[in-house]
């Protein structure tokens, strides 16, 4: 091993390329920085993909060991992260067709190029005054209940702050769909608090 | 008589507009519309609360609660299952001791290593006698197709057409097959 040790310091300040750089030339700490800086992001966007802890968890692992062989052929094309994303989104979406989850709704879609919904929503709930704790568990409940295409695009718009663009290139779906999905995702997910007994949304 | 009076209404790219994703031509269209267009400036504002809501609850989660250790433990199994940042060199390196390692083994065999290399010859003779059958069994199967396929068509007098029909139908076919191979 010819390379020097970097400083800790100095490894954080390096741009993602310069740290894929190191780690194609063999330097494990260039890796090492990689995955500290996106495992909890993406192990974010896992487990509301999945809604499994563990499986979240293994998912992660097997994103970050798919970068890490494939860290040649990363071109400079798209932004590393979503790039990371890609993989991410196509490791879960595996996960759920090996598991039989939900997979119909990833894709089947209806004549209308809708989904439909998979769990159904619970009972509105008894309290109609919500404090701010309560909204995100709200939220959160929702979200699991949307079909796997749009809970997908509301995580990566709304929880990563991705762009339509970016969202596009990670999905591998016409810019036009994900306009589409997003906005019927919204409905739903609206539709879903009236039903829950939330109004003014 | 409302519904058709809003059939025009861009509702569809309302939430498009909020998160700034449209056109600078679309997105002034879109302005004058809503200075116009009461529903839509309802619907505006409702999303907008709306879209705030999810951002503020769904944006701070990224706190998920990670294995001590996590971080290390996916280094040492991507590094453990490494297949792709192999050097090629590597494989070469790999190559070049197996060689030696072979022609150690040979050295060390002595006045055996002629036995050795016999019997190796004679498992590479018989490998090339059986390919060199395969071979000859597949030009003979072929040989014989075109000969029974030119005893069925003979009675045809409109060879020509008939042999362009045949072999349009068999690229269509062979298409179709690598495609779905592909696909698969």
């Amino acid at each position: 091993m010819t390379a020097h040790a970097i400083p800790i310091s100095g490894i954080r300040s390096q741009t993602d390329g310069e740290l894929i750089v190191s780690a194609i030339a063999g330097r494990s700490d260039g890796f090492e920085e990689l995955v500290r800086r996106y495992q909890r992001p993406i192990t974010g966007y896992v487990f509301r993909m999945l809604g499994n802890y563990e499986s979240s968890l293994d998912v992660t692992q097997e994103v970050f060991i798919k970068v890490y062989n494939s860290l040649t052929k990363y071109s400079n094309e798209y932004k590393f992260s979503t790039w990371l994303y890609r993989i991410a989104h196509n490791a879960a979406i595996d996960h759920m067709r090996r598991n039989s989850m939900q997979t119909q709704s990833i894709e089947v879609e209806n004549a209308d190029g809708t989904f439909q919904l998979q769990i159904e929503s619970r009972d509105p709930s008894p309290e109609l005054q919500h404090e701010r704790g309560e909204w995100r568990k709200e939220i959160d409940a929702v979200v699991k209940c949307l079909p796997a295409a749009y809970r997908d695009l509301i995580i990566l718009r709304h929880s990563k702050d991705l762009s339509y663009d970016e969202i596009a290139d990670i999905t591998s779906l016409p810019l036009g769909t994900v306009k589409n999905r997003l906005f019927r995702a919204r409905e739903m997910m609206r539709e879903l608090f009236i039903d829950r007994g939330f109004t003014g949304i | 008589m409302k519904d058709l009076e809003f059939a025009n209404c861009p509702t569809f790219e309302i939430a498009a507009y909020i998160d700034g994703e449209l056109d600078l031509a679309r997105g002034l269209q879109i302005e004058m519309h809503f200075a116009a267009c009461p529903v839509c400036s309802e619907e505006l504002n409702h999303q907008k609360q709306f879209l705030c809501t999810l951002n503020s609850s769904l944006r701070s989660k990224d706190e998920i609660e990670l294995p001590k250790d996590f971080t290390k433990q996916i280094v040492a199994n991507a590094e453990s299952n490494v297949v792709g940042l192999r050097n090629p060199r590597e494989r070469l390196n790999a190559a070049f001791i197996v060689a030696s390692l072979a022609l150690f083994v040979l050295f060390a065999l002595g006045g055996e290593a002629g036995n050795v290399v016999a019997g190796f010859r004679s498992v590479l003779d018989q490998t090339a006698a059986v390919a060199g059958f395969v071979g000859r069994l597949v030009y003979s199967f072929f040989v014989g197709i075109t000969v029974v396929t030119r005893a069925m068509a003979a009675p045809f007098q409109t060879g020509l057409m008939i042999s362009l029909t045949f072999f349009a139908f068999a690229s269509v076919f062979l298409v179709r097959v690598f495609n779905r191979l592909r696909r698969n």
